[in-house]
């Protein structure tokens, strides 16, 4: 009796392992794997929202505590700033109002749901979708710079590709000098300024925007700043690896810029 | 079935808390081989729920649907066979939380290399994991032997 309840209890232990295996086949393949992730995400949001607003408002106090120093001293910058675009916005009144209408009415701010540890620097899942008024190939922005695209789009989530990306290619250009060049990820968390041809007179700290000539996303988003470290190619190229305005590795939160303010 | 939910869900939280799920106790494996080892009766039940629970915990924080119900299934039955081939005076609370620990660590180990850590934060998250993975066995070994006592009267 013993045996046969032990041998029962194998079958059904051996059935699941053998299932586990079968879908861990899938899990090369992400397209297949995009529609269950957001179910569930979508199913597990409404027990997770007290816990998600509790971990927001917990990291948000945090960052309050241990950062106030800096943060003060970023409020005197933002005072200072605040001033001097105050002044600027009554010189070109009419122009910068509009404009900043239009920007507050088209950022939504959305959370970060899900990031797979195989796809971490390739894409992230937002809790923003079709209903928000997000569209495929919305800009997505943190810290007022870019973080990425979204590609699928569905009703209540959206799949955002990252800067980091390597298959992501954003046109972009320097703001000092008008170079143009293509920013593109590596995949392993950098992000590269590419193809500027040799002998241009470019230092650290220079900054990068999305360009005019994009298709897939508008002119102007900020990308980040030009760092100390290049690679020169072969064919006459120096690429130049970017510091992020955006914290890739600590994505939270995110806004999305939906398509009307375009 | 509704503990292994509620337990599911609590862990779920915690993750969320915890902005992931690697210094989050593996408290839904802990109840399965309580369950396992403790609830010979329904270990097919056990089994199919630890199952789904990895399942759907890989969905929602891996991405690699799988990886958890392998490894948990897998540990669900090498206790249970290594229980089973002991005799009854042989079965301790002692060698509970010691299966418990080692369930434990080993799932939080595969979790940590597939998440693709170098060797240096791997052993420092796992150092770290057993400050409070110990104290959790222990209260949860101390519960057990409780209700287990309660029951033998």
């Amino acid at each position: 009796m013993r045996l046969r309840t032990l041998g029962t209890d194998w079958f059904h232990g051996l059935v699941a392992l053998v299932l586990s295996v079968l879908l861990l086949a899938f899990a090369p393949h992400r397209e297949l794997l995009r529609e269950p992730v957001t179910f569930v995400a979508a199913v597990l949001s409404y027990p997770e929202a007290p816990a998600v607003a509790l971990g927001s408002a917990f990291r948000r106090g945090t960052a309050w505590f241990s950062e106030r120093t800096t943060l003060l001293d970023r409020l005197r910058f933002l005072e200072r700033e605040n001033e001097r675009l105050g002044l600027a916005t009554h010189v070109a009144n009419a122009h910068v109002q509009a404009a900043k209408r239009q920007l507050d009415s088209a950022l939504g701010d959305s959370q970060v749901v899900f990031r797979a540890p195989h796809a971490w620097w390739t894409e992230i899942l937002i809790d923003k979708g079709l209903k928000d008024g997000v569209r495929s190939g919305t800009p997505v922005l943190q810290n007022g710079s870019l973080v990425g695209r979204t590609t699928v789009v569905e009703n209540s989530f959206s799949w955002v590709e990252l800067v980091t990306s390597s298959s992501l290619m954003v046109p972009a250009v320097i703001e000092e000098t008008r170079d143009l060049g293509v920013v593109a990820g590596d995949g392993q968390g950098g992000v590269w300024l590419l193809f500027i041809p040799e002998g241009r007179s470019l230092v650290p700290g220079m900054t990068v925007s999305t360009a005019m000539i994009s298709e897939i996303l508008p002119p102007g988003i900020p990308i980040g700043r030009l760092s100390e470290q290049k690679k020169r190619s072969e064919e006459g190229f120096v690429s130049y690896r970017l510091e992020t305005g955006a914290s890739l590795s600590l994505l939270y939160s995110v806004s999305v810029l939906r398509p009307k303010a375009r | 079935m509704l503990s292994g939910l509620a337990v599911w869900l609590f862990q779920d939280l915690f993750s969320v808390l915890a902005s992931g799920p690697l210094m989050v106790p593996e408290a839904f494996l802990l109840l399965m081989l309580y369950r396992a080892l403790y609830r010979a009766e329904s270990f097919p039940a056990t089994v199919w729920s630890t199952f789904a629970g990895g399942v759907v915990f890989d969905l929602r924080w891996v991405g690699f649907p799988g990886v958890t119900s392998f490894l948990t299934v897998a540990v669900l039955l090498v206790c249970r066979w290594l229980w089973l081939t002991l005799p009854v005076s042989g079965r301790t609370i002692g060698l509970t939380a010691f299966f418990f620990w080692s369930g434990q660590t080993l799932v939080s180990l595969a979790r940590l290399i597939l998440w693709g850590l170098p060797r240096m934060d791997i052993l420092r998250i796992l150092l770290m994991q057993q400050g409070y993975f110990l104290p959790v066995i222990g209260i949860v070994c101390v519960f057990i032997a409780h209700l287990e006592r309660k029951q033998d009267v």
